[in-house]
């Protein structure tokens, strides 16, 4: 029996896992979390838990992260305010069976409908880059499918662990929703436990761990993982455009520290040194206040720009020596690092070795490899021959070049001309291929994820044709597999006359 | 055949895929084209393996495999070119100038296995899917049923693209070198003891699976029904297909203790009408025991002297063909072996409760099952049993005869299954719904950039909350 170290000291883990476990089952099992007005008083209540207390959970992304103010709202909490304002707004509609056609031979006797039906309880494992919002987007999904859900916060992000298990249960149904902290340790023995449903956000080697877990008991998951989303930059592209939006959504955002961030970029040989120049005249316009600050040794807080910090030593340490190996390639770098406030600056490298470990694992920090290529052929070749990412960048304003790319690559998704602002659109379905996942969500695919669809056949009693049944003559044979095979019903009526055969 | 066998029909595959011989619309049509022609052309052949194996009826076969199948290729071949094409999806007023689009990728190199159930319609069922998607595939049929798979094995390679389509004989150690390389989806039709290995097989590679499984499709026969027509769709889905080898065959029947005599009654009375009053396995209509080892394991339910004596109907056996005749048992012990694993045999329980809604009670004591079936005229019963049970489909009055529609998601929940197949379902098991988004170089609003001043933050907020008036107002300057 292990105890755990957080939560609780007198409930061993198994305790934990089994309450939250049987407190969830059981109250879905009374029917309590499918109706539309729980499911929709769940959200709003989630709605305004966020609300009521946008600076509790500001301040805990900025101690986690270094986040500011404005980036925790406008990245993290607005994304799940959408998710909640999604489903209020569509999900009576959602909720809908959906009528399916039937062979004509059937229409008079039989309906057919297809509805879609919680399937459980959902075990949801967040991750420590955006410890609210991949904790909570997957959660309104869940419940927005009638599930009970219980909710893995990332132990990394301990603030946000903190407050997530103290409003949750506040706001929420606390026996249809559960929050359970768990050590990478403990997660072994939570996945020995049968869910029906798991949602994990992370790196592919946990992502097999956990399918293989689930496949003990035949759970179904979605993984929504990471790898080296590449950028491609071809020599027709708006190259400081192009320069500007990855540099924003590369070091902009959680300084790198995302799954889509794009991690490195194939850029034609004839347009590198301006492709080089645009990035650096964007992060100093972008980071021209930080520099200064920098400068005048004030202090910064959560309210001013500054830019997120990495997540701890260890991510800190990994993303160094990543750089340590490839220092000759090191073409330009926004300051130092600085290992007491964990922060990394900007760092540009050019050719690294392909062999190098930078290039062979996914960066998650602010270091952007820039690759020259001679042709786009050769940047098709070189994505084709890695792991599918998550996302995959593509400037060019030559169309053809846009569809060749989409067509030859795979990816979770593809963007043209931009990066990033795939994410938070409902119609979008978020998820990856290969190594970088399997299933998606958002919007309506959030609903889909956490639901069965359920096909509702009714026929009727009353009439009964005897043709259906043996012993079969040679003429209902025929009629049988006429409209087996979906024959008129002028066919049929043909056989039936005896003037046609089958 | 040898892991380097394995190995490199797996290379081959793939580098078909690699080429991109299996993209093009031509080439989907074409094989699909060819499938179908294989079925109209081979008819006679597939019918004859599938009574080696089964002792199926040539109107059997056409009615459960060849059919279903041929209407798969219609339906594919009809639709493939519209799937194919990018669907275009809406986006948000703040996300433009910019399109969207879904595009339909295939997987890439798929494998396919089968079980011995329905030997032809399992392996090529999935197989049209994964064509109509645009991959390359390798198919694992049941060498149980091995005549079957020697049809399949001579002709697939006759009428299909053999670089890109192969057959590979399923058995044990074959299955297991096949399932360490790497897939790019893999469709798994059988048992769920097996499926769990296959997943975590699967789970090495990352590889998405579809599992088509089994279970105990439980049947409640309420007395608001008319228990002739219920009892005739129960027992021409049990015994008149496939001697209740079926995934999906009504497995146990529940009724309340009272109406047990009448539904006994009217079941005896639909298994005469179908198979006259001596039931033989010369019968054209009744199936065998697929072999040796199904049939002693069918036949095992029996020997439990606790369940023997509830033998109500039948019980009778052949044991040199493989026969047991349509058995109906009345309340055997409920954790007896015949209650607690699949049947998959032509013996019918019927479990007897107090009040039809304990049969809800009872059922959510077993995993989901692929199907449910529920006889009745009540629409409160209906509903309740709609709501309070989970089943890959549920079938109100009938039992069997969703599989003919193609509009309905054909897949399991829980341990029956996840994924699911027929129709559009069936593209979609096969490709991964890519979303492209395109957008402008123009236009890049210089509030998306830092330094964030205090007026950017106000715009971004707005534009990440979609709230276009306050944005309007804040355009035009007539706000802070």
């Amino acid at each position: 029996m292990t105890t755990s170290i957080m939560g609780d000291l007198t409930l061993s883990l198994e305790d934990r896992i089994e309450e939250a476990i049987n407190t969830a089952r059981g109250t879905f099992q009374t029917g309590r979390t499918r109706p539309l007005k729980w499911r929709i008083t769940q959200l709003k209540a989630l709605k305004t838990m966020l609300d009521e207390h946008e600076h509790a959970f500001c301040s805990a992304l900025y101690r986690d992260l270094g986040k500011s103010y404005f980036e925790a709202n406008y990245i993290e909490l607005d994304n799940v305010r959408n998710s909640c304002d999604f489903f209020v707004k569509n999900l009576k509609k959602l909720m809908k069976p959906k009528s399916a056609d039937v062979p004509w031979y059937m229409k008079s006797s039989t309906k057919a409908k297809v509805i879609h039906e919680p399937l459980g309880v959902v075990l949801i494992f967040s991750a420590w880059n955006y410890p609210l919002l991949l904790a909570l987007d997957p959660l309104v999904a869940a419940i927005a499918a009638g599930n009970a859900v219980v909710v893995k916060p990332a132990e990394c992000a301990k603030s946000m662990c903190l407050i997530l298990k103290q409003l949750l249960p506040k706001y929420l149904d606390a026996h249809a929703v559960k929050v359970l902290e768990a050590t990478k340790e403990e997660c072994a023995v939570l996945l020995t436990y049968k869910f029906d449903k798991i949602f994990y956000t992370g790196s592919p080697r946990i992502g097999r761990i956990i399918m293989e877990a689930a496949a003990k008991h035949l759970t179904p998951v979605t993984l929504e993982l990471g790898g080296k989303s590449p950028a491609i930059v071809d020599s027709t592209a708006d190259i400081f455009t192009a320069a500007r939006r990855l540099a924003a959504t590369k070091w902009m955002i959680n300084c790198g520290q995302t799954c889509i961030a794009p991690d490195y970029v194939l850029v034609h040989s004839d347009v590198t040194s301006l492709f080089l120049e645009g990035l650096k005249q964007s992060l100093l316009s972008f980071m021209s206040p930080l520099l200064e600050s920098a400068n005048t040794d004030v202090e910064t807080d959560q309210e001013t720009d500054f830019m997120p910090r990495i997540i701890n030593k260890e991510s800190l340490a990994r993303l160094q020596t990543l750089l340590d190996e490839v220092q000759d390639s090191v073409v330009f770098k926004l300051g130092e690092t600085d290992t007491k406030k964990l922060t990394m600056m900007p760092t540009i490298l050019l050719n690294p070795s392909m062999e190098s470990k930078i290039m062979q694992e996914e960066i998650f920090g602010p270091i952007l490899p820039v690759l020259q290529v001679h042709n786009m052929e050769e940047a098709i070749n070189f994505v084709c021959s890695r792991p599918q990412p998550l996302a995959l960048y593509m400037f060019t304003s030559n169309k053809k070049l846009a569809k060749e790319v989409v067509e030859k690559t795979s990816s979770g998704s593809v963007v043209i001309n931009d990066a990033g602002t795939q994410f938070g659109l409902e119609s979008i379905p978020f998820g990856g291929i290969g190594e970088s996942g399997m299933g998606s969500y958002h919007g309506r695919y959030g609903f889909d994820t956490f639901s069965h669809q359920k096909g509702v056949v009714t026929t009727q009693a009353s009439s009964d044709d005897p043709i259906r049944y043996p012993p079969y003559s040679a003429k209902n044979k025929a009629i049988l597999r006429a409209c087996l095979r979906n024959k008129s019903m002028l066919d049929v009526i043909l056989i039936k006359l005896g003037m046609r055969k089958f | 055949m040898t892991s380097t066998s394995c190995e490199l029909i797996h290379t081959e595959v793939r580098n078909a895929f690699a080429r991109g011989i299996t993209r093009p619309l031509d080439w989907r049509l074409r094989q699909i084209g060819a499938l179908s022609k294989l079925l109209k052309e081979c008819e006679d052949h597939i019918t004859k393996a599938l009574k080696d194996d089964l002792g199926k009826s040539p109107f059997e076969s056409f009615v459960t495999e060849i059919a279903p199948l041929l209407n798969s290729c219609d339906m594919m071949m009809k639709n493939i070119a519209t799937w194919m094409k990018p669907q275009k999806v809406s986006l948000p007023l703040v996300a433009l100038p910019a399109s969207g689009s879904i595009v339909a990728e295939p997987f890439g190199a798929v494998l396919i296995i089968s079980p011995w159930t329905y030997p032809i319609l399992m392996s090529l069922d999935p197989l049209i899917g994964a064509i109509g998607a645009g991959n390359a595939a390798v198919l694992m049929p049941s060498i149980v049923t091995h005549s079957s798979f020697t049809v399949l094995n001579e002709l697939i390679p006759k009428y299909l693209d053999k670089n890109a389509i192969k057959v590979v004989g399923c058995e044990t150690r074959v299955t297991e070198e096949m399932l360490n390389l790497q897939w790019d989806k893999i469709f798994f039709t059988g048992s769920p003891r097996i499926a769990k290995f296959v997943m975590q097989k699967a789970a090495e590679h990352l590889t998405p699976v579809t599992l088509e499984l089994g279970g105990k499709c439980p049947t409640i026969v309420d007395s608001s029904t008319d228990m002739e027509v219920a009892a005739r769709r129960i027992a021409a889905g049990k015994w008149g297909v496939n001697c209740g080898q079926s995934l999906i065959a009504p497995d146990y029947v529940i009724v309340e203790k009272g109406f047990a005599p009448v539904l006994l009654k009217a079941l005896k009375n639909a298994l005469r009408s179908f198979f006259g009053s001596h039931p033989s396995p010369e019968n054209p209509d009744l199936m065998r025991l697929v072999n040796e080892e199904h049939f002693r394991r069918v036949k095992a339910f029996l020997e439990d002297p606790s369940v023997s004596r509830t033998i109500k109907h039948g019980g009778g056996y052949d044991i040199e063909k493989r026969y047991i005749e349509p058995t109906i048992l009345l309340d055997p012990p409920r954790n007896a072996k015949i209650m607690r694993e699949e049947i998959l045999g032509p013996i019918l329980p019927i479990i007897t409760v107090e009040r039809i809604d304990e049969a809800i009670d009872f059922i959510n004591t077993k995993e989901k099952p692929l199907a449910l079936y529920l006889f009745t005229e009540n629409d409160d019963l209906k509903n309740e049993v709609i709501n309070k049970t989970s089943a890959g489909t549920m079938l109100i009055n009938d039992t069997v005869i969703h599989v003919t529609m193609q509009e309905l998601p054909f897949g399991g929940v829980g341990k029956s299954g996840m994924g699911a197949h027929h129709g559009k379902f069936s593209f979609e098991a096969f490709s991964h719904m890519k979303p492209v988004m395109v957008r402008s170089m123009a236009g890049d609003v210089d509030a998306r950039y830092p330094p964030y001043t205090p007026e950017k933050r106000n715009i971004l907020r707005r534009i990440a909350r979609f709230q276009y008036l306050p944005l309007l107002l804040v355009w035009l300057g007539l706000t802070k």
